[in-house]
């Protein structure tokens, strides 16, 4: 080991103190040489035989010296010292050049960086906690009416807790909306969990103050405790560490908090307040069927993920043999945590982005190699007297391999500062309540994928011009005359195919950029059917603890009614979404059809609304009226959009029909039928559905469905400020502990909903991406059409001093890029049908294959590649041949 | 050039250099190659010149240490000396080199006979 290890380290050190042991070689040598020749004059030579003598006993001065620096340093090491210095030099001399690629190159690196710290931040990053490929996240599938996946149930997770061994703990969580309040400091809203007191353990997660939850804390009947959050600590209690052991109220119940957990900690995604369980009113748990709760395990020492999903899958074998009535068709189900759902379109737009990314890098390669290969063929003359000297073919392709390496740094360094400002843009264009583990910090991750994608692109725009400069024979090129060698036939078709290349590429970016483009727009001008401009909007979440009864829950919602009902200037109603909000999705079915499985209904939103409600839109029902807030939940009634009705009772009066809103997963034991009571306008619930698709919706009343949550929407003509503390007045007079949260005019909390929010950042980066696409694309035309005109320019003067016509001059010059623009735009117009397919689930109220959409981008590229021929023309035809001759 | 005068024998001039200082100690480079051609009585073409690579190896593997020193004539010279890892490294090499002249020698013995 020593033995190897000492040569390296001497090595090592040589390359540090390289001109002190030159200069000691030379001494050294320098003696010897005066010894030797001191000796022969002793044997009686003549002095200036003598020292002739002892150069030859000596041999060649300088090979020793080579031979020595050999043995003594790395000799690859000082050639590429050699090759970056000799590199770095020309990249100056041709600083304009220089520029243009690192430009090119910087902007397709930053792309590929920013997108790969987005994904990096959403999906890519491990979860912060201790070894977290070992949580698994633990739901159930119901094989029943349609397979569904769902949460899990308290009994069924004690008993998956009794029988299992293969994970160390399971532990449930809700996350739910809280309301913190105390004596001091009014209600605040905040999101909080219920978690077992397990929780935090098996994530091995320690409070940064106080202690964690104990069992006795998820105990029925135990005092309720709070731990807080780091934010709320900070914000609320001033970071005082006395706050442990004082009592406050959690959505009115009063609780002793026991700690404060570390800043930035929100699991599962971005809570700020943990309560235990027991909390939760007994009814929420006792039910083997109230499926609502989320959970985690983490695998025991020695068992792996299979293991645990076969030993959960036997235990719930066992439970639907026990309890068939609520578990015949619940199985079950594991998947590691880290593959939470992002969602359908987070799936597509992660991947599409990735490509489209990649693909802006390839044209700015493409367009570099372009460059590199013009400016081969003016240095192909060098590269030939190289060659001739006796430089091997591996030794020019690696000087040139180093040039643009060095090319690819310096965008490496430009892309990744870029990158630094796209992603601190994305960042706070996104909402601040994210998952609390997405953090858009550039890792090592990041850092290793800048740096490799920097080496790819300088052999992806590097590999092919070396090795196409160094294949011209000595004799070929010194041979000829003329300025520069000038290009041979192979390079131009080499640098044709890269121009090809990328005008096909272009229109398949474009058009997904204008299909995007269509998408933002179609989703911000989709007509909701009514005016919800200037309608302000406010939400409340009634706890669970205090209100867990339906009866609890309609009770509080008529007080509220009555009171907004009389506040003077302002038309407030109560609804549970509001248009383009989205609804409770049921089947419906007519009550004189047979409910059947696997059904194949039209989906239903269903709105819960209190009176009010279309006056505050300024809209009026056709038929009937609304039901009364309140009214016996034996009989309810419903009312139905103009379409619903017409596409249900098909030329029948629908009033007095009846049907069944039956959720998804199956009739449950909640009454289902109501009684049709009246006909309203066609308001838009869903947001991202055709524009010419229809929506069926179907209002009911809180008294046949009284969730926990409700927004109020009122128009007031009112200022806004004085109209938003009226509407928390109301709240608060009804329940002092209740907080008001989102209160914005509707316009302003649809702008920021998830879907348009996600459609405006990730489709602006992608039309970004596709101008950049379009500019990159023109140049490398520009460009090369330019070069090749200027190649031409003796032939061009040529024809001109023979008379030729402008007409004639134009086609010569811009004959080839006609042919690469055809060809191109065909290539892509076929790519672009492929891209519309591909992007389908991310597209608002526009079509796959938009034909205006392709007409554009086609009329878009032919008039960029008329503009980048148009100057090589003009120049070509303003030729003086005279000039042209002289020059020679 | 006398054709009965060989090469220095690959490989081995590693061995005669530390031989040479394990027997004379601390020497500069002439007087390393000097001893080198006057033991082998003047039978070896030493190219000098190729003793300085050789001498950087043997130090770069721990062998031989150099420092700079005078010469008898008064010059500033670089003196090298056998380090105790040479010396060892010596006598295992002199082992490995007597055995395998000694194999050498019966075969030529079997080829005479």
């Amino acid at each position: 080991m020593m033995t190897k290890l000492r040569p390296l380290l001497w090595r090592l050190r040589a390359l540090v103190g390289r001109e002190q042991m030159d200069r000691d070689l030379e001494a050294e040598i320098a003696s010897h040489l005066a010894e030797a020749t001191d000796e022969f004059i002793r044997q009686g030579l003549a002095p200036e035989d003598a020292r002739l003598a002892a150069r030859r006993s000596f041999g060649g001065v300088a090979q020793t010296a080579e031979v020595y620096r050999q043995v003594r340093s790395f000799r690859w090491l000082d050639d590429l010292a050699r090759d970056v210095r000799f590199g770095a030099r020309m990249l100056r001399r041709d600083r304009w050049v220089t520029l243009a690629a690192v430009c090119a190159l910087a902007i397709g690196i930053a792309a590929n960086v920013t997108v790969f710290a987005t994904t990096n931040a959403l999906l890519l990053r491990d979860l912060p906690f201790d070894a977290p490929d070992r949580i698994i996240a633990v739901g159930t599938l119901d094989k029943g009416v349609r397979t569904l996946t769902s949460g899990v149930s308290f009994p069924d997770l004690q008993d998956w807790r009794a029988a299992n061994q293969t994970v160390e703990g399971l532990a449930a969580m809700r996350e739910v909306a809280m309301t913190l309040s105390d004596d001091r400091i009014g209600p605040e809203p905040l999101i909080g969990s219920y978690v077992s007191a397990n929780a935090f353990g098996l994530l091995r997660q320690r409070p940064l103050l106080g202690r964690d939850f104990v069992p006795d804390d998820d105990r029925r009947g135990a005092v309720p405790v709070v731990m807080l959050g780091h934010s709320v600590w900070r914000n609320r209690y001033g970071s005082d560490p006395n706050v442990l052991g004082r009592t406050t109220r959690v959505n009115g119940v009063p609780s002793v908090v026991i700690g404060v957990m570390p800043d930035g900690f929100g699991f599962p995604a971005r809570s700020r307040l943990w309560q235990p369980l027991a909390v939760l009113p007994e009814t929420t748990l006792a039910a083997r069927d109230a499926r609502m709760l989320s959970a985690f395990g983490r695998l025991a020492p020695g068992a792996d993920f299979e293991r645990a999903v076969t030993d959960l899958q036997r235990t719930g074998t066992g439970l639907a043999q026990q309890y068939p009535e609520t578990n015949r068709d619940v199985v079950p189900i594991a998947a590691p945590f880290h593959e939470r759902s992002v969602g359908r379109r987070g799936r597509t737009t992660f991947p599409v982005l990735m490509g489209v990314a990649a693909i802006v890098l390839l044209m700015a390669c493409a367009n570099v190699a372009n460059l590199l290969l013009a400016r081969a063929a003016v240095r192909s003359h060098e590269m030939a007297i190289r060659m001739a000297i006796g430089a091997g073919r591996g030794q020019i392709v690696r000087q040139l391999l180093v040039e643009s390496l060095l090319l690819a740094t310096m965008a490496g360094v430009v892309g990744w500062v870029l990158a630094v400002a796209a992603i601190h843009a994305i960042s706070s264009a996104l909402p601040s309540d994210l998952p609390y583990w997405i953090r858009f910090s550039l890792d090592q991750r990041v850092l290793a994928f800048s740096v490799a994608v920097s080496v790819a692109t300088a052999l992806l725009c590097g590999l092919m011009p070396a090795v196409h400069t160094s294949r011209p024979t000595v004799s070929g090129v010194l041979g000829q005359t003329g300025r520069g060698g000038g290009g041979t036939a192979r390079s131009h078709r080499w640098s044709s195919g890269l121009v090809v290349f990328q005008l096909a590429l272009t229109p398949v970016m474009l058009t997904g950029g204008g299909l995007i483009l269509r998408s933002i727009v179609a989703q911000y001008e989709m007509d909701a059917g009514v005016d919800h401009s200037g309608l302000l909007s406010a939400r409340i979440d009634l706890p669970e603890a205090r209100y867990p009864t339906s009866a609890d829950r309609a009770r509080f919602y008529q007080r509220l009614d009555e009171r907004l009902g009389r506040v003077p200037g302002l038309t407030a109603a109560l609804a549970s979404h509001v248009p383009f909000g989205g609804g409770t999705p049921r089947n419906l079915w007519r009550d004189d059809e047979t409910v059947v499985a696997q059904p194949r209904r039209p989906r239903v939103l269903v709105v819960t609304t209190g009176p009010r409600y279309f006056d505050a839109f300024r809209a009026a029902l056709s038929r009937g009226s609304q039901p009364p807030l309140v009214e016996p939940a034996s009989r309810p009634s419903v009312v139905l959009n103009a379409w619903l009705a017409a596409s249900v009772f098909p030329g029948e009066d629908p009033i007095g029909r009846r049907v069944r809103l039956i959720p998804a997963r199956g009739p449950s034991s909640a009454p289902d039928t109501f009684t049709v009571v009246g006909v309203a306008p066609n308001i838009r619930q869903s947001s991202t559905a055709d524009v010419s698709g229809r929506d069926g919706v179907a209002y009911v009343s809180y008294g046949s469905n009284a969730v926990a949550s409700a927004r109020v929407v009122a128009r007031s003509a009112l200022d806004p400020v004085t109209a938003a503390s009226l509407l928390r007045e109301q709240v608060r007079a009804v329940d002092p502990d209740l907080a008001v949260s989102e209160l914005m005019t509707v316009d302003d909390l649809l702008h920021a909903s998830d879907e348009r929010v996600g459609l405006r950042v990730f489709g602006s980066m992608f039309v970004v991406f596709a101008a950049v696409a379009l500019v990159l694309a023109t140049v490398g035309l520009y460009a090369v059409t330019a070069y090749s005109a200027a190649q031409r320019t003796r032939e061009v003067g040529l024809r001109i001093a023979l008379g030729a016509r402008h007409a004639q001059i134009v086609w010569l010059v811009t004959r080839n890029a006609a042919v690469q623009l055809g060809i191109g735009l065909s290539l892509g117009m076929v790519g672009a049908i492929g891209v519309g397919q591909l992007l389908k689930s991310l597209l608002v109220g526009t079509n796959a294959i938009d034909p205006a959409t392709m007409v554009a981008v086609a009329g878009l590229l032919a008039a960029v590649g008329f503009v980048a021929c148009l100057v090589p023309a003009r120049r070509a035809m303003r030729l003086d041949p005279a000039a042209v001759f002289r020059g020679e | 050039m006398a054709s009965d005068k060989s090469d220095v024998l690959y490989g081995t001039l590693g061995l005669m250099v530390i031989k040479t200082l394990e027997a004379l100690g601390p020497l500069h480079g002439y007087l390393i190659a000097r001893r080198i051609e006057q033991i082998s009585g003047n039978q070896l073409v030493l190219n000098q010149g190729t003793l300085y690579p050789a001498l950087l190896k043997l130090e770069q593997l721990g062998w031989i240490s150099s420092k700079w020193g005078t010469s008898e004539s008064g010059r500033r010279v670089k003196l090298y000396d056998l380090t105790r890892a040479g010396r060892t490294q010596l006598h295992k090499e002199e082992a490995q080199w007597q055995r395998a002249t000694g194999i050498v020698e019966r075969f030529l013995k079997i080829s005479e006979s």
